[in-house]
């Protein structure tokens, strides 16, 4: 069941046209969706629109509404929207998912050295008993 | 043992059926390409530079001008410039480290962007 979403709500009836109000509408829809994302990356990416809706107008952002919606509630970040952010917000994007990859990758590697250690020991007793 | 088998021959077939997070390459042509791609941007960088220098200047508020008028392309040559500049090296070991080509992992923290106007005077020097 999909959930109601107040982006492609929002975006869905926001247009150029509807000038300031609209704009200032979209912000604050997007605004209170990066509030409650569980994304650090994802609340990053909602502010850069945030501030490009605030700035050039809802109609940008009608046009990316799709990658908007993924971004905000997929579980994973999808590549960048065409058109893309500026290259210093793409920077940052990537960034922080390569942090978070190494992180992962750090986590996975102290589990499988603990796991090394735990089947160590267990040979090792093994072994021990066999000699015995 | 037959019973694990048979557990991880269920786990393989039920996860070949769903789109994977992850992504499995031949290493030897993963390193080829990042090696290229490096090679490209350090490339790109350095022509960027060399042809801001012969044709993009700064006036007097830092603003980017070509023949005595603000000029969009070199504000936008000089934007892409300082992001590769600060970000790429950063970047690129970050590609190796999380593919397990390094061992060392880059400071946690990407170094920062400086602002364009920071290249005025390296473009000024004739």
């Amino acid at each position: 069941m999909s959930k109601k979403n107040p982006i492609k709500e929002a975006a869905d009836i926001a247009a150029p046209a509807l000038g300031a109000a609209g704009s200032k509408a979209l912000a604050q829809a997007i605004d209170d969706l990066a509030k409650n994302t569980d994304n650090e990356i994802g609340q990053q990416l909602l502010g850069w629109v945030e501030g490009a809706v605030k700035t050039n107008g809802p109609g940008a952002v009608v046009a990316i509404k799709d990658w908007i919606v993924d971004l905000a509630e997929g579980d994973k970040i999808p590549p960048f929207p065409d058109p893309p952010p500026p290259l210093r917000i793409q920077s940052d994007m990537l960034a922080a998912l390569q942090n978070a990859e190494a992180d992962d990758k750090s986590k996975f590697r102290d589990q499988m050295v603990l796991i090394g250690d735990a089947l160590g020991s267990v040979l090792l007793g093994i072994v021990s008993g066999l000699i015995k | 043992m037959k019973y694990l088998s048979a557990i991880l021959l269920l786990a393989t077939v039920l996860s070949s059926g769903c789109v994977s997070k992850h992504v499995i390459r031949d290493r030897s042509a993963w390193e080829t390409e990042a090696a290229f791609v490096n090679n490209l941007v350090v490339a790109e960088q350095n022509a960027i530079s060399a042809l801001m220098n012969r044709s993009c200047r700064c006036d007097g508020d830092g603003e980017w001008v070509y023949a005595g008028a603000a000029d969009q392309i070199c504000a936008e040559a000089a934007e892409a410039l300082v992001v590769v500049r600060a970000r790429w090296a950063w970047h690129y070991q970050m590609m190796l480290f999380n593919a397990g080509t390094i061992e060392e992992r880059p400071a946690e923290k990407a170094p920062a962007i400086p602002d364009p106007s920071s290249l005025c005077e390296e473009m000024t020097d004739e």
